[in-house]
């Protein structure tokens, strides 16, 4: 049953993202179709809640249990966010097509992660450690779609093309100011995520165990990129493209955490 | 009439801004470039239309063939062999007058500045000499067809400026315009229409001007501050909007001064409105990191986008035209066909007083005194004249009829206009004869 609502999310998620997809680029920019993506993600969010919570009843693992249930909590998180925007107005519901892939990403990495903490954490720690990490990558997920859509946005008023997608996207500052601050927030977020995971991981390196793995150091990598996006932003002026080109290339990597998550699970 | 009247010329549909600001002709220069053109051979009446977004020679005289030659070598000339120049003869390039007086050719259809510009361009072509009936006519019946197609159709309502476009792609760039700075540099009047649409949509307005004085004038008029265009530079630095629109004839912002700017303005995002010809920005600017450059052909390409153009007045206004066309025609036709029946009339009439008055004062009246004589031939052009009034109207009313011809003959039949002439010397005859034929020969060609 649970693999059940698992699929049925991931399909309505895809559904919705083919969907959302269809309205931006001009296909299909009628109402009922603009509904039909509303109504998909929101399915695949409820298939998803549902799926978590069995999980949470059946297996007794809540959403910050692990890796994995992280990871589950962190797409349901992002979806959220998607949908939300799809409630607050017109330009901003075409931001849920760069969220809504990666939600699913997150929720078939989640399925490549064994169930117990890969990390030597547990208790309120563990909690720290996986909910701050969930809330930093979701903010930068956030600042992804919107350097995304501002990259898209840029290109339709540089090349004068004024009808279609120039008109579904929010304007250009915008984008680029709701960016920056979901990184300034994502950014003390993942921090604190990256400390309390290491500080265990140098715990053990310690005790002679050496599990500081790759994917430490790429996310490490992501922290240091949204790190200088933001400081380069904050002192050198940097806005517009050169911000956004810095958050994707920040963001890519972290994508790359999680697609190693489903390849080869939180081994190292 | 019209046969002999041509316009050779380029617009922002047929030329782009590179070519056209080759082309460009200053406000105080219109009346020297009518002077050149009518020094061209042939030429004998010649009206300069010159705005940023096109550039027309008008010219009327004897034969339009050579005269559209003319025109060609003299703009190929001044902007450049490789210019693709487009040309109306005749009815044709009536109706392009008329098109374009009624802001149909325009860039954005239906704004009002392009007829004002013609008439300026008329004003100029009259002080130089240049007017002296026919292209006159013209010109003066497509202001009044203008003048209709305003007041009758929903052209200038419908009406979608540079001004909106601006607005939408503020709105594209910045999200809400309340609070926002725009900088009109310059004090074109498509550039302050923007500035003051884009006010309306909540931005403060300030203006720079070569003139200060100038400056501090408009500022008032439209809320605005003013500043010395010395000060570009540091305005730069602090607005979000600029809209150019000065009559340099160099760049006044370069990349280099565009990217100095950027530097001040940390990244902030510049958008750029570059409505002069010949241009005031380099287009190279708009390569830079967060500055966006449009000039007037890219609105042109956004409005033609927007599919805001064409809407049902500018049908209704294709309409007018055709009917003021027509009407137009007609008038010049009448001009023509009645005019050597009214001249036969006249002369009949003139030929019968005379006789009478000959035979009169030669006989019954010989005794008459040198002053009653004339008194007498006073009293008789009078009374011709006071008859001849009312068929010379009707004439001339009913020659811009289709049932004209009927009147016409009639006219001819009950005055014996067509038998032999009192006039043994047969004049009369021979110029209604000759009238007629050139009527129909310039009727046939004028189609």
């Amino acid at each position: 049953m649970l693999v059940g609502f698992l699929a049925a999310a991931a399909l309505l998620y895809l559904i919705a993202t083919v969907l959302m997809l269809t309205y931006l680029v001009g296909v299909a920019s009628t109402l009922p179709s603009r509904r039909a993506a509303t109504v998909s993600l929101g399915a695949a969010m409820v298939a998803h809640v549902t799926h978590d919570i069995l999980r949470w009843v059946t297996l007794g693992r809540g959403p910050f249990a692990g890796i994995h249930e992280g990871l589950s909590t962190l797409a349901l998180l992002v979806a959220g966010v998607a949908f939300a925007l799809r409630l607050l107005g017109r330009r901003l519901e075409t931001l849920g097509v760069f969220v809504a892939p990666l939600t699913l990403l997150m929720l078939l990495a989640s399925q490549g992660v064994d169930a117990q903490p890969a990390a030597p954490l547990s208790g309120a720690l563990l909690g720290v450690h996986v909910g701050s990490t969930i809330l930093g990558t979701a903010a930068f997920t956030v600042a992804f779609a919107l350097a995304a859509a501002y990259l898209v946005q840029e290109r339709e008023v540089r090349q004068k093309r004024l009808r279609g997608m120039f008109q579904r996207l929010p304007p250009l500052e915008v984008l680029d100011v709701a960016s920056f601050r979901s990184i300034a927030l994502g950014l003390p977020a993942l921090t604190l995520g990256l400390v309390t995971g290491l500080s265990a991981g140098l715990q053990e390196v310690g005790r002679g165990i050496p599990i500081v793995s790759w994917r430490h150091y790429l996310a490490l990598g992501v922290w240091a990129v949204f790190a200088a996006v933001l400081a380069l932003r904050l002192l050198a002026g940097w806005r517009g493209h050169r911000a956004a080109i810095g958050t994707i290339v920040g963001y890519a990597s972290a994508v790359m955490v999680l697609v190693g998550y489903f390849v080869r699970g939180a081994r190292l | 009439m019209t046969e002999g009247v041509v316009v050779v010329g380029l617009n922002h549909r047929t030329a782009p801004v590179e070519a056209r600001e080759r082309l460009a002709v200053p406000p105080d220069g219109l009346e020297d470039a009518v002077r050149a053109v009518l020094a061209l051979e042939g030429v004998r009446e010649a009206v300069v239309v010159a705005t940023c977004n096109r550039v027309e020679l008008y010219a009327a005289g004897a034969e339009a063939e050579s005269l559209a030659g003319e025109l060609r070598r003299h703009m190929h000339a001044r902007g450049g062999s490789g210019v693709t120049l487009y040309e109306h003869r005749g009815e044709a390039a009536v109706q392009h007058a008329f098109r374009v007086c009624a802001s149909l050719d325009s860039l954005v259809v239906g704004e009002p500045q392009i007829l004002g510009q013609v008439k300026e361009a008329v004003a100029a072509a009259r002080s130089a000499g240049a007017l002296r009936g026919r292209l006159g006519r013209v010109m003066a019946r497509a202001f009044q067809t203008a003048k209709r197609v305003r007041t009758e159709t929903g052209i200038a309502e419908g009406q979608v400026s540079v001004a909106s476009v601006a607005v939408d792609l503020a709105r594209g760039i910045f999200g809400d315009l309340m609070g926002r700075k725009v900088l009109v540099v310059g004090a074109g009047k498509m550039a302050l229409g923007a500035a003051r649409t884009l006010a309306r949509a909540g931005a403060s307005l300030l203006i720079a001007n070569r003139s200060f004085d100038r400056a501090e004038a408009l500022a008032r008029e439209y809320g605005a501050t003013a500043h010395p265009l010395t000060d570009l530079g540091m305005l730069l630095q602090h607005v979000d909007v600029a809209v150019c629109s000065t009559g340099a004839s160099g760049y006044l912002l370069t990349r280099h001064d565009v990217a100095t700017v950027m530097k001040a303005r940390r990244g902030r995002g510049l958008f750029l409105i570059d409505i002069a010809v010949p241009r005031n920005v380099e287009p190279a600017a708009g390569d830079l990191d967060s500055v966006f450059l449009y000039n007037v052909d890219d609105l042109e390409r956004a409005v033609a986008e927007g599919g805001r153009g064409r809407s049902v007045a500018t049908i209704e206004a294709e309409r007018v035209i055709a009917e003021e066309l027509s009407a137009f025609r007609a008038e010049e036709l009448a001009q023509r066909s009645a005019g050597p029946t009214i001249v036969a009339l006249r002369r009949r009439f003139q030929e019968v007083a005379a006789a009478e008055l000959e035979r009169s004062l030669s006989g019954k009246l010989r005794h008459l005194p040198e002053g009653d004589r004339a008194a007498v031939e006073a009293m008789l052009d009078a009374l011709t004249n006071k008859l001849l009034h009312a068929p010379t109207v009707a004439l001339k009313t009913a020659a811009a009829n289709p049932d004209g011809d009927d009147v016409m003959r009639a006219a001819r039949s009950l005055f014996a206009l067509d038998a032999e002439p009192a006039d043994p010397r047969g004049e009369v005859t021979r110029m209604r004869v000759q009238g007629e034929m050139t009527a129909k020969a310039k009727a046939g060609n004028g189609r």
